[in-house]
């Protein structure tokens, strides 16, 4: 079985290295370079699927093929080097996950080999920076010796850096180096190498400068109290400001992490008196750190500093240095304080929402310092709790009434009765700030007091208590708001709407609509209640506004109001709005766009919709808004409707952004000379944008990425039909309207009528039908597949049906729209599909082609997953099918003959011989296997399941199938009783199936037991005389062709069958 | 750096620049001078301008490469920092980062900043209001937050690299070693460098390094996950090149509490309606359209979400962290370096100790948390 083959090969691969690689041989007959080969074509990989799978053979090679394949690479100047690189890399992270420990060793060495043999440096770089990944304390030397090479020493430096497991390696050449080396120093940095720390500080009596940053970088990871002593003169020296040299920053670095309080503690008094106040920071933090009996004392000192970094650094550190009670401490000091250093300690509570210190930020709050004042209100808001909200809604009215409302909307807390409150201050101030609060928060049990202050003889709180009246109504008071409203005049009016509409907000639409109108025949002026209507937007408030439109008071208000309609049903009225009045055509027809992108049609049915408006003409800027959603159908029916746009300087950027989107996204549409050609156009536009602002990144970058779509691009693209043509495969896409019905193959394949329908004296739908609603009057857009016997057709990005059979006719013939008006037919070609035909001496014999390639006419059962493809059958899971698939006719005594071929490891099928409809065949008849017996999956197989076994009866021989995706040649014989199997020329069964089970096809006691069968099942159909033949599926990925059939029981080698 | 990185104000000038490209540098001196009216200093070498007396913040407008060595070199001269996303290449450089702000006690901002202010790109609202849901409970927990297309959010796939570069000469313009800097030494070529340099991995990680703390950042602080990270990350892609920066399918992070965050590559989105967030008690979409009724009154009588603060000079002033700072974007940043990490190594899990910041049983992703650099380069 396989994996037993694959430890075997790389048994004898490790006795014969040095050997040639390509004489090994793997499970499926691949020498090692065959393997390598087969899977380096098949990279990048694009699942974790095929990744696991190639990466496991590549590694299975081990280290004769990881050799050869570090050896394909070639200086970058000459050779594309990607596939190997994709290979190499991935192959040794791959084996780097855990578990794979044992597929390291050969891919180590293959890397190693490679190096060897490599001439290019930069491969060699490449090379080194893999082994880096994969190399053990073995392989130092390796680096080692690339120390001296000026090109890669960088790499061995990085290498021996990432080695684990070298450090004794790494003193002892630290130990050798005849001078100072800033290399070293860095490898025993990077590995925090506290043997390093003696050598380092010796090199640095004689280091030159630029070592002496290495050095100090060094000694900053792995130093301990030696290098610290060693760094303290140089650092005081520069009074440990930075300099090139690094050393006050490794200075510091090492006394951060230094457990010796009393060092910690010495050198952070200098620290403290240095110039640079972020070293003095530095200190402080060391001071507080290294003195804990003293560090609230030294906390409230730092307080009285001058420098505000110095201050907060203090408080920053603290809580750590002293625990909580320095909150305490430090409020309890707060009136010796600077104003400066105040504002500090307040923002400082509130950040750590100090609430047992909420009457000094209270009281801070009146501080004319305004700084203090607003540090004190914000610390507040943060703190929470009801002195706070009293004191800030105390501020509403003050200089700091900014920073108090701030506060309240973030207030820690709910700030309901505090609002409610200051709404009856007597400062006018407070009072206006508190409707704004009531109104934001929503507060409902306002809504009487609010109601009040309307009527305040204050016009400032008058207006602002209209204002909040949308932010406190509920639907109960709507009645109140509505007689207002229609009492209202001048700015009152829209505060008022705001308020209804705010009223029943959240009530349903047709709920807001039934109160809407009890509201309009109580009132003389409608035109008050088309904003309601708009939030409303039912069907029946659309009417209503419409009618207004038309005969209404306010025409302007109720198109207003037309267009704030959230509602799908606006599309077409939108469209004839816009259509009637081009003064407003841009506003209705944004809207238009707006609402259509957010249904959810399909791309097909938005393209119809974006199409239709760009028909009347919009402006550019409206216009480019449908270019661009055009853009995001990714149609080609949208492609030919943007392709003109490339040549109007306005919308040129837009239709190019559009095209890239599109081509780039469907993969479907990057082929032919119209599509190459609008590609060409959409580049040069944004070369023209690049050479106009050559700053503009994203259009050169568009210019570089359609150089690599066009690289994509293929042959086949839709292109118009051509008159007169016969066409057999292809896609159509075509834009009609009307009634009528498409033909192709020179047949009436698809009716264009209500419903849209297969024509099916012509077509066999399988599966639903899928019947909806077109409306003839407008354009329609309809997408038709036929290849081979298939059909399948979409209206408006609807499918009609999938995968229909076409029943005979002609295989080629013309397409014709009939009856319907079109616009921009088009039609994509596709392959011509091969026909099978016998040899000579087979028809002379007399055989029958069963399947020729391009239809399935001879078969029934399962057409659904077996579906002809290329030429061939293909057994796919696409079309939800189940079930076998039979002949027409039945056969007792025949020869038949039939290729094969795995697209997918594992495939499992079988031959149905004698069977009948809708049974196991393996027991109703026969089956002879079908089965990938390679695949891992299969590898507890009994050998009575291989395939060319007839299932359950008799052993064939084992077959090795090689890789997957090659086709295999087989015959089935059977005269009575005699079943003979040949595969690719060797017999693999013959056998007589009486004599196999000694005549017993089912138990004699009548059990379900049968000694006499190798499965020990009953075989109850095994001897019937005749029946169909079948395919068993059993999911997709298997593929057969060629399928022709000689019958032995009816004259055979007259050659006459009807 | 481009132009929109340029500013100035009464509270703070722009003093001098530096490139490594002279091309580069001379056209941002001649933008300072029309724009501002201004003489710059300009200087090849950062550590130059790093040292100038009149420099007192940074704004690193690099190829991420040099994120954390620039970051980390203003911090020891005690310059304050604006720093442009994402954060840094690699786990380890994030770490260093926050030791190194946190040493010398600087202001950090990470330059981007949706979880305070704009419309979340395509979501159609921003992220306050979603901030306000979450945290409100109506959506129950865990939470699953979906970054796709469907949602809103492309993930620019054109910045892929090219595989099979030929090596070209240096530019004279160009410091090439300089540019590389701690960045393995390859041979140029053009489309390394420049308007280009994401498709690399010794540079970025394409578009999703390149968006992805824009995306992740408010999602990490709408889960209140500023100061962890997920324990999982699954990626679904083609299989990736050692250098060149390709595209992905899907790469899903799972937080201890089972929160996840989707991230659905162009062209393999989810079909049909998706949310941006969903919990066991409802979903939110974009344009904030919500599976609970009268959510907005509901919100809307909830306090806002704690106040950030937002302006990086006020906090440079008052020495107050700011809301985006070396901390919460560190860990925004892992979440991008997770995907890059399983990307870069082909893996479809890794398992992540968001407490030590170490890969669980996996010592070719943890060789990536802690890369060596390019001489004379070093964290």
């Amino acid at each position: 079985m396989k994996k037993i083959s694959i430890s075997i090969l790389l048994f004898i691969v490790s006795l014969t290295l040095g050997l040639d690689a390509s004489a090994q041989l793997d499970s499926r007959n691949r020498t090692v370079e065959t393997v390598i080969i087969d899977n380096l074509g098949q990279l990048p990989a694009q699942s974790a699927r095929k990744y696991n799978q190639v990466m496991s053979e590549l590694a299975g090679t081990g280290e004769n093929g990881i050799t050869l394949l570090a050896g394909m690479f070639g200086p970058a100047a000459t050779t594309k080097n990607a596939a190997f690189e994709y290979a190499l890399n991935s192959v040794v992270d791959y084996v780097m996950e855990p578990g794979k420990e044992s597929l390291r060793d050969g891919v180590r060495k293959g890397i190693i080999n490679g190096l060897a043999k490599a001439a290019d440096k930069d491969n060699k770089a490449f090379l080194l920076t893999q082994l880096q990944k994969i190399a053990t304390a073995n392989e130092a030397g390796i680096f080692e010796s690339y120390l001296k090479d000026s090109y890669l020493q960088d790499y061995a430096v990085r290498g021996l850096a990432a080695l684990p497991g070298i450090d004794n390696k790494v003193v002892d050449l630290m130990k050798a180096a005849a001078t100072p080396n800033a290399s070293l120093a860095y490898i025993a940095g990077f590995k925090k190498l506290q043997a390093a720390e003696p050598i380092l500080i010796d090199w640095k009596k004689t280091a030159d400068a630029k070592t002496q940053a290495a050095i100090n970088n060094a000694l900053a990871n792995c130093g301990g109290a030696a290098a610290i002593a060693a760094l303290q003169p140089e650092a005081s020296k520069l009074s440990f400001a930075d300099d090139p040299t690094g050393v006050s920053n490794a200075y510091l670095t090492l006394l951060n992490n230094c457990e010796n309080n009393k060092t910690v503690l010495a050198a952070a008094k200098s620290l403290v008196k240095a110039k640079v106040p972020a070293v003095r920071c530095a200190g402080l933090e060391l001071l507080l750190k290294g003195d804990s009996k003293n560090a609230a004392k030294n906390v409230l000192a730092a307080l009285k500093d001058p420098c505000r970094q110095y201050r907060t650094t203090a408080l920053d550190f603290a809580q750590d240095a002293v625990g909580s009670s320095i909150i305490n401490t430090v409020a309890g000091k707060f009136k010796g304080f600077g104003a400066d250093a105040q504002t500090d300690v307040i923002r400082w509570l509130g950040n750590n929402k100090a609430a047992n210190q909420i009457d000094i930020v209270t009281a801070a709050m009146k501080s004319s310092n305004t700084d203090l004042a607003t540090a004190a209100i914000e610390a507040a808001g943060r703190i929470g709790g009801e002195k706070a909200l009293t004191a800030i809604v105390g501020q509403l009215g003050g200089a700091n009434a900014a920073a108090a409302s701030q506060a309240l909307l973030a207030f820690n807390g709910d700030v309901k009765d505090g609002v409610v409150s200051a709404l009856s201050s007597t400062d006018a101030n407070v009072v206006s700030e508190a409707l704004k609060l009531a109104s934001t928060r929503r507060i409902s049990s306002a809504y009487g007091k609010v109601l009040d202050l309307t009527k305040s003889s204050d016009a400032t709180i008058r207006d602002a208590a209209y204002d909040a009246l949308k932010g406190v109504v509920t639907a109960d008071k709507f009645g109140e708001i509505s007689q207002l409203l229609n009492a209202s005049s001048g700015s009152t009016t829209a505060k008022l709407q705001a308020a209804a509409k705010s009223a029943i907000q959240g009530l349903s639409a047709d709920q807001q609509y039934n109160i809407i109108s009890k509201a309009l025949a109580s009132t003389k002026n409608a035109a008050l209640y088309y904003p309601l209507l708009a939030q409303a937007g039912n069907s029946n408030a659309i009417a209503k506004l419409l009618q207004e439109y038309k005969s209404g008071s306010d025409k302007t208000a109720a198109y207003k109001a037309l267009l704030g309609v959230d509602n799908p049903e606006m599309i077409p009225t939108l469209y004839t709005l816009a259509k009637e009045n081009p003064a407003e055509k841009d506003a209705a027809l944004a809207r238009y766009l707006s609402l259509a992108r957010a249904t959810s049609a399909t791309p097909e049915a938005k393209y119809l919709l974006y199409n239709k408006a760009l028909g009347l003409n919009p402006s550019a800027n409206v216009g480019n808004n449908f270019i661009r959603a055009l853009g995001d159908t990714r149609t080609q029916s949208a492609l030919n409707v943007i392709n003109p746009y490339l040549d109007n300087a306005a919308t040129a950027p837009a239709a190019a952004a559009a095209v890239k989107n599109i081509i780039s996204k469907n993969e479907d549409l990057q082929g032919g000379a119209l599509n190459k050609s609008i590609l060409k156009k959409a580049q040069a536009v944004y070369a023209d944008i690049k050479a106009k602002n050559p700053a503009d990144a994203d259009a050169g970058y568009a210019v570089d990425e359609i150089n690599l779509l066009a690289g994509k691009m293929g042959d086949r693209g839709y292109a118009e039909i051509e008159k007169g043509k016969k066409y057999e495969n292809f896609e159509l896409l075509v834009d009609y309207k009307g009634e009528g019905a498409v033909f192709a193959r020179s047949m009436e394949l698809l009716k264009l009528t209500e419903p849209v329908a297969f024509n099916t004296s012509n077509v066999t739908v399988q599966g639903n039908v899928n019947a909806f609603a077109v409306n003839k009057d407008d354009w329609n857009t309809l997408y038709m597949k036929v290849v081979n016997d298939r059909v399948s057709a979409k209206i408006n990005g609807q499918t009609v049906a999938d995968n229909a059979i076409i029943k005979g006719g002609s295989p080629t013939g013309l397409i014709d729209l009939n009856g319907v008006q079109t616009r921009s037919a088009q039609v994509k070609e596709l392959a011509s599909t091969p026909i099978f035909t016998l040899s000579p001496e087979e028809k002379k014999q007399g055989f029958e082609v069963l399947f020729d390639g391009r239809s399935l006419e001879k078969w029934h059962g399962n057409t659904t997953s077996y579906v002809p493809v290329d030429g061939n059958i293909y057994v796919t899971a696409n079309y939800g099918g189940n079930g076998n698939l039979y002949t027409n006719k039945k056969y007792s005594d025949f020869i038949y003959r039939f290729e094969f071929c795995f697209d997918v490891v594992g495939v499992n099928n079988g031959i149905g011989l004698r069977t009948s409809d809708g049974v196991d065949a393996a027991y109703e008849g026969m089956e002879i296997q079908v089965l990938d017996n390679m695949a891992d999956i299969y590898k507890n197989l009994a050998p009575y399941q291989y395939h060319g076994s007839v299932y359950g009866i008799h052993v064939p021989v084992k077959l090795d199938f090689g890789p997957i995706r090659t086709w295999h040649t087989e015959e089935i014989y059977a005269k009575g009783d005699y079943i003979k199997v040949t595969v690719d020329g060797t017999v693999v069964t013959e056998c007589d199936i009486r004599k196999a089970c000694q005549g017993h096809n089912v138990a004699p006691d009548g059990g379900q037991r049968n000694p006499y069968t190798i499965d020990h099942k009953n075989h109850p159909g095994l001897f019937n005389k005749d029946g169909y033949i079948s395919f068993c599926g059993h999911g997709p990925g298997v593929m057969f062709r060629n399928i022709r059939i000689l019958d032995l029981s009816k004259g055979a080698k007259t050659g006459k069958k009807k | 750096m481009s132009s929109s990185h340029f500013s100035t104000s009464d509270a703070c000038r722009l003093v001098a620049v530096c490139d490594v490209d002279k091309k580069h540098l001379d056209n941002a001196l001649v933008q300072a001078k029309r724009r501002f009216n201004t003489d710059l200093k300009s200087y090849e070498d950062f550590r130059d301008l790093i040292s100038d007396p009149n420099v007192d913040i940074v704004h690193i407008a690099t190829p991420p490469h040099w994120h954390a060595l620039m970051s980390i070199e203003a911090a020891k001269a005690g310059k304050d920092i604006w720093c442009e996303k994402p954060m840094t290449r690699t786990i380890g450089e994030g770490k260093a980062v926050v030791a190194a702000v946190k040493r010398y006690n600087r202001i950090f901002r990470l330059n981007t900043w949706f979880r305070f202010k704009d419309t979340f790109y395509g979501l159609g609202t921003t992220v306050q209001p979603l901030k306000k849901l979450v945290d409100s409970g109506m959506l129950g927990w865990p939470l699953k937050v979906v970054v796709s297309g469907t949602t809103g959010f492309t993930w620019k796939f054109f910045w892929v690299g090219k595989e099979n570069l030929v090596p070209e000469p240096v530019p004279a313009n160009l410091n090439y070693d300089m540019w590389l800097g701690p960045a393995p030494f390859k041979p140029y070529n053009e489309h390394r460098t420049h308007q280009t340099f994401r498709g690399y991995w010794d540079y970025d990680g394409g578009g999703l390094t390149d968006m992805g703390q824009h995306y992740l950042d408010p999602v990490q602080y709408l889960l209140g996950k500023d100061k962890t990270s997920p324990v999982k990350v699954e990626v679904d892609a083609p299989q990736q090149h050692s250098d060149a920066v390709g595209i992905w399918r899907k790469i899903t992070y799972t937080y201890e509490d089972g929160c996840q965050i989707i991230l659905e590559g162009e062209g393999f989105e989810s079909k049909g309606k998706t949310a941006f967030i969903e919990g066991p008690k409802g979903k939110v979409f974009r344009g904030f359209e919500c599976t609970i009724p009268d959510v907005m009154n509901k919100l809307a009588e909830l306090p806002d979400p704690e106040p950030q603060r937002t302006d990086f000079l006020e906090c440079v002033r008052t020495r107050q962290k700011f809301a985006l700072n070396e901390e919460n974007g560190h860990r925004s940043c892992t979440l991008v370096n997770l995907g890059a990490v399983a990307l870069r190594l082909n893996r479809s899990v890794l398992n992540f100790d968001p407490v030590n910041q170490v890969f669980v049983n996996d010592d070719a992703a943890n060789a990536l948390i802690n890369q060596p650099m390019r001489g004379p380069w070093h964290l």
